[in-house]
């Protein structure tokens, strides 16, 4: 149990880690390629700056935006966000594995604080697939992966939750390896599921900005019915 | 004309067979000669569905169907262009099979993007940004290629661009001289002063395009407008080769906005106009500033709307009003358009304090108001009217009687036309104008002499 634990947190999460990394860093660069690539062709070059930066701190810190519809869903949405990513790079456990395999660190979140973090994370996580199983708005929208990103989430979140507290009722080892070997998982879905909103975020208004930038000749390009 | 039966709305020539190779080949095309394909990639990576956006649509308020959740829409076109046209997709079609484009996606579509207005107001509340209003407008395209595109859209279009009058209504230019000179007797009689509509007065400041069914249904809009140029002695002008502002291009079509933008463009040069000019009319004025600067890259020429012009006039002292003119409750509804980028909120509403004492705003207003149910194109498609009643017309209704306010300021064509039929159909006690209506009345003519000519 130990030796796959022991590459289940070494060398695979390195490589997961790695995957994350690069694979989000060719999102990025993919994305904004694109994006330059519909300024080069669009008449209109302007975009609005400000209104792009105003739209996307917004929705960063929502404060004023969580109570504007679905109080519920958008304040346990927002917690459950705040709080995976505190746990996530704040957790003591975390920051000792980053400094064994790249040598840097930085202070933790002290034990009683994450756990309570991690109990607030889990039941924000528990709302949110309720709300896609059991309301019918959230049925037609959701797909499969929607249902499998987010359990897979709770799994890694109620798992690390038992491995790191004293009151595991279930082996230290196998609860942790759990928590590994779907945390990995997560790292190497970033790039190439809708977990990428993570890396992608920073741009999404301005893309949508750009969309409505149109290429200066759209009627000249061959335009008319495709069928007559 | 049995295969009519399967389309909410009419269509001039239903395509009887082939829909599903020829919406594919259209999306092909349409992507081929487009920026599309960069903002599909992006939202198919990152839509949540969450659903958020789905309770502040109005139309999926109204209606509870789950077709009509914004993001269940966008996920049509989204789902296609995945399996269709990324390479990822075609892979796992190949292995699977599944997934591909079906008759049912094509009914879905060409149903679901006419109940969608356009109007904007889910992209306010999506923490992801996703513009379904641009995806909704994609789709229409797509379909449109294929010739599912509403018969009363397509009719003005062909006028507009192809027809002898040049304009949706199909207004010829003598008819517009007589309404012109109705007009200016009727403002003579009513307020004893000559006023002129300027036409093809050359190197005018502003040239003057509104939507041109007001030529034919809203006199006293055009009255109000006209009678705050004279009195504050703004040269403008009519151009009698183009007088329609109405671009149905920014529903459906890029190549239909070029198009219709170009010929305006066109028509201010001939004229050697500076700057374009729109009447109250909401999706007009966005198409014209928001894409003109897209199509006409040689010059600039600025697009003013009139509700920012006649704020500054007032501003700048140059217009006397009553301020006792309007005893009624009035309130203002906030088309689409203009105000959900923020553009036109204030100004209008820095009008309505110089003369309008029993002002009272609808819950919710300005950028995030809701639409009066009929934009998008959709009040011009009757066949659509017990669709546009009953569902974000129902919503729109709710609201306006919440206000109890007697008159309630519609400044765009398309918003007044829905407003004045919801009025109609909720018998809500009220009655539906233009601010400039409102500011004919309430104008201290002062000026004699006829500033243009
Ligand atoms: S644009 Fe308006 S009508 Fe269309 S889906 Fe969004 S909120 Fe609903």
């Amino acid at each position: 149990m130990n030796d796959i634990l022991n590459f289940t947190t070494g060398p695979l999460f390195s490589f997961c880690l790695a995957m994350a990394i690069l694979g989000s860093l060719r999102l990025v660069i993919i994305t904004i390629a694109d994006l330059f690539r519909s300024m080069k062709t669009a008449g209109d070059k302007k975009l609005p700056w400000m209104d792009i930066a105003i739209d996307t701190a917004s929705w960063l810190f929502p404060f004023n935006r969580l109570f504007a519809t679905r109080r519920l869903f958008s304040l346990l949405s927002f917690t459950f966000h705040a709080t995976l990513i505190l746990i996530l790079i704040f957790h003591q456990d975390h920051i000792l594995l980053i400094r064994r395999i790249a040598g840097i660190s930085w202070p933790f979140i002290d034990r009683p604080i994450v756990d309570f973090l991690a109990i607030a994370c889990i039941l924000c996580a528990i709302f949110l697939l309720s709300n896609r199983i059991f309301t019918a708005s959230g049925r037609t929208m959701s797909e499969a992966m929607d249902y499998f990103i987010l359990s897979l989430i709770l799994v890694v979140l109620i798992s690390g939750f038992f491995a790191s507290t004293d009151f595991n009722p279930f082996s230290h080892g196998a609860v942790l390896l759990v928590h590994a070997v779907c945390g990995n998982l997560i790292l190497l879905l970033i790039p190439f599921s809708r977990l990428g909103h993570m890396v992608l975020y920073p741009i999404l208004w301005v893309a949508s900005a750009v969309a409505w930038k149109f290429p200066s000749d759209s009627s000249n390009r061959r335009g008319g019915m495709v069928i007559d | 004309m049995e295969n009519q039966k399967s389309y909410p709305y009419y269509i001039e020539k239903p395509l009887e067979y082939r829909r599903v190779e020829g919406f594919l080949a259209a999306f092909e095309e349409v992507l081929k000669n487009s920026n599309y394909r960069s903002i599909l990639d992006l939202y198919s990576r990152i839509s949540m569905h969450c659903s958020r956006c789905a309770t502040e649509c109005q139309i999926y308020q109204s209606t509870g169907r789950p077709e009509d959740v914004p993001c269940y829409r966008s996920a049509i076109l989204i789902r296609i262009y995945k399996r269709h046209f990324t390479p990822l997709g075609r892979l796992k079609g190949r292995l699977f099979g599944s997934l591909s484009a079906t008759e049912a996606d094509i009914d879905q579509m060409l149903e679901s993007f006419y109940h969608c207005t356009a109007c904007g107001r889910c992209t306010m509340y999506c923490p992801m940004g996703i513009d379904h209003r641009l995806l909704t407008r994609l789709g229409r395209f797509i379909l449109s290629k294929i010739g599912i595109v509403p018969k009363a859209l397509a009719v003005s279009v062909r006028e507009q661009l192809e027809g002898e009058t040049g304009n949706t209504s199909a207004v010829p230019l003598k008819g517009l001289k007589t309404t012109i000179e109705f007009l200016e007797e009727e403002i003579l009689e009513i307020k004893g002063v000559e006023v002129r509509f300027p036409v093809d007065f050359e190197g005018a400041e502003y040239v003057f395009f509104p939507p041109v069914s007001d030529f034919l249904m809203e006199a006293d809009t055009l009255m109000g407008i006209a009678c705050v140029l004279h009195e504050a002695g703004v040269s403008w002008t009519i151009a009698s080769g183009n007088y329609d502002a109405i671009n149905y291009g920014l529903f459906y079509s890029d190549e239909v906005l070029e198009k219709v933008l170009q010929k305006m463009a066109q028509e201010v040069r001939r004229i050697k106009g500076k700057k374009i000019l729109i009447g109250e009319c909401g999706h007009a004025s966005r198409s014209a500033k928001v894409f003109l600067p897209s199509f006409n890259e040689s010059e600039e020429i600025p697009v003013v709307n009139i509700l920012e012009l006649t704020a500054q006039l007032i501003k700048d002292g140059k217009i006397e009003i009553d301020e006792n003119a309007i005893t009624e409750k009035v309130t203002y509804h906030d088309p689409c358009n203009i105000s959900r980028s923020g553009w036109i909120v204030d100004q209008p509403r820095d009008i309505i304090k110089n003369f309008i004492k029993d002002f009272v705003e609808m819950t919710p207003s300005g950028r995030y108001n809701l639409c009066c149910g009929g934009g998008g194109g959709t009040v011009s498609i009757n066949e659509l009217k017990p669709y546009r009643m009953n569902t974000g017309g129902k919503r729109k209704a709710e609201q306006l009687k919440a206000t109890g306010a007697d008159v309630v300021i519609a400044p765009c064509a398309n918003c007044k036309k829905q407003i004045g039929e919801l009025i109609a159909h909720y018998k809500l006690p009220m009655r539906h104008v233009g601010l400039h209506d409102l500011l004919f009345t309430a104008i201290k003519m002062k000026k004699q002499v006829v500033s243009n000519e």
